[in-house]
């Protein structure tokens, strides 16, 4: 355990050395957000609100949707594909196997570390920023538990798909695809930017079947009260269930994936 | 020397190059389709649900997104690479052997940057330009279309006019380009929707500062007729390919005087 404590503490400390890109990173997300957040306020209006699957929708509503979407978005975007790439193209990927430790665990501790350093450094100031120039609608203290559990396990979908396409890394060269494939698709059917209720009923239905609803809309709604507390621990239970699957496929993959290492040596 | 005949053989030596690897040239070219097509699809969904942003239906903003789209796609397929790779280039000393060649390196650059991800782009553009127009009501005539054609050129310049400037910033700051791309890219993105959605300070900025407004919104306001919510005067519309041409020119002395920079500070 202290082991990859260590190695959180590492990812965490280098990271300290790329101050501007953190500043010019959180700079473009205000941008993305206020974007976003002008959109919303053109189709409903300062004071509108719209009719949607989940009942009446009002600016407010929309405001709290688009900050709780951007805070989940700094929290679980990692490089886990990249790292791995980078370990798998330069042939690390041999001596990380050799070391007594487990390979998963370790990428994720790195993640966890870079997670936090972005907590302090990326999601406090643009929160501040935000909630301060555009409000937000506080959740109730009973959602707030099911919340944090809920971003906990969207956090280990998406690091499961990332460490997943990862692994593509030992047949296919040219991993940013997959990266690119799985930003695309986030985009889209995880509710990032557009809530489900306001999706046509058959892309909403699509959705249902691919993991990546779990890890935004299923954390918002939570937070938003819009879900009762039977229905999040449902929906908690589901992203565990995705996260089962996704683990089931990539252990799968990986025993092909070394099969090929050992046989070709990288 | 015929520089026009030489970019057509550097062009047929990359492609012939990079199609070596036939599945990897195509999968580069589809995946950007379909980040695209994303793109579109979210379009069409708030569309589906709200059917005019700011006066503007679904086919306009297609229409509109579109024109960034091809100008980015078009202007990129021989502009990111080289501006890209610049900064690395002045950082390692690489620049100089660009320098020592006898043709100049602005042009050497260009020639050996061809990407061709950028395809991908203007086809999907290509596409959807079918698609949002015949959707459209838009009166044809010869000056309409030969507008449309000086709009398109006009939005590429401009679109590498602001690439150019922003890779020349590597010659007096070595460490610019994370800022600066940050600054393109967050610019740009204000461009998916027209730009009346915006407060009027934003719109200032991305009329008179950095004009990237000229790329999508001041033309679809022609093509579409939307002169009536505009901020400033209508004969912004026209102004496209003006702003192209002096723009470029701009970038171009600033390149030049970057270039001599570098030369002089033996950098």
């Amino acid at each position: 355990m202290k082991l990859y404590l260590g190695f959180a503490k590492n990812s965490f400390q280098s990271n300290i050395a790329y101050k501007m890109n953190t500043i010019l990173y959180t700079a473009m997300r205000l941008i993305t957000t206020f974007i976003q957040i002008s959109i919303w306020y053109a189709l409903l209006g300062a004071n509108g609100q719209t009719t949607s699957t989940a009942g009446t929708v009002t600016m407010k509503d929309m405001v709290t949707y688009t900050i709780v979407s951007a805070f989940i978005s700094i929290i679980v975007q990692s490089d886990a594909i990249y790292i791995m790439e980078n370990k798998i193209d330069h042939g690390e990927i041999g001596m990380d196997l050799i070391k007594p430790m487990n390979f998963k665990a370790y990428l994720f501790s790195m993640i966890s570390g870079d997670m936090v350093y972005r907590i302090i450094f990326e999601v406090i100031p643009v929160l501040a920023v935000c909630i301060a120039v555009f409000g937000i609608t506080p959740p109730s203290v009973q959602s707030l538990p099911f919340f944090f559990l809920s971003l906990f396990g969207g956090l280990l979908i998406y690091f499961e798909l990332s460490y997943i396409f990862g692994i593509t890394g030992f047949w296919y060269i040219q991993v940013w695809h997959f990266d690119r494939f799985l930003t695309s698709m986030t985009k889209l059917f995880a509710g990032m930017l557009i809530p489900f209720w306001f999706f046509p009923p058959i892309l909403n239905t699509i959705s249902l079947f691919l993991p990546f609803r779990s890890i935004f809309y299923t954390p918002i709604c939570i937070f938003m009260g819009k879900a009762t507390q039977g229905e999040s621990v449902w929906l908690i239970l589901q992203q565990f269930l995705w996260f089962a699957a996704l683990c089931v496929l990539e252990k799968l993959l990986w025993k092909k994936g070394i099969c090929k290492l050992v046989i070709q040596g990288g | 020397m015929n520089y026009a005949k030489m970019y057509g053989r550097y062009i047929v030596l990359t492609l012939k190059s990079r199609m070596e690897y036939r599945f990897s040239f195509l999968m580069d070219i589809l995946i950007h389709i379909f980040i695209y097509v994303i793109n579109y699809m979210s379009l069409w969904i708030i569309f589906e649900k709200f059917k005019s942003i700011s006066g503007w239906g679904f086919y306009e903003v297609m229409f509109l997104y579109n024109l960034n789209l091809l100008s980015y796609g078009f202007c990129c397929m021989f502009f990111y690479s080289p501006m890209q790779g610049l900064e690395r280039m002045v950082q390692r000393g690489d620049f100089d052997s660009i320098l020592v060649r006898p043709i100049k390196p602005f042009w050497h650059l260009i020639f050996r940057g061809f990407n061709h991800v950028f395809l991908g782009h203007i086809i999907l553009a290509a596409i959807i330009f079918y698609v949002s127009i015949s959707h459209l009501q838009v009166s044809w005539n010869l000056f309409k279309a030969l507008m449309f054609l000086l709009v398109i050129i006009g939005g590429v310049l401009i679109q590498t006019a602001i690439l150019v400037l922003s890779g020349s910033l590597s010659f007096w700051f070595v460490r610019s380009r994370a800022a600066v791309n940050t600054t393109i890219y967050g610019l740009r993105a204000f461009l998916d929707y027209p730009i009346t959605i915006y407060p009027g300070w934003i719109q200032v900025i991305l009329t008179f500062i950095v004009p990237y407004a000229f790329v999508n919104f001041y033309p679809s306001e022609l093509f579409l007729q939307k002169s009536g919510a505009m901020l400033f005067h209508p004969t912004l519309q026209y102004g496209t390919p003006v702003v192209g041409i002096l723009l470029f020119a701009l970038s171009m002395k600033v390149w030049d005087i970057g270039v001599q920079r570098y030369q002089s500070t033996g950098s």
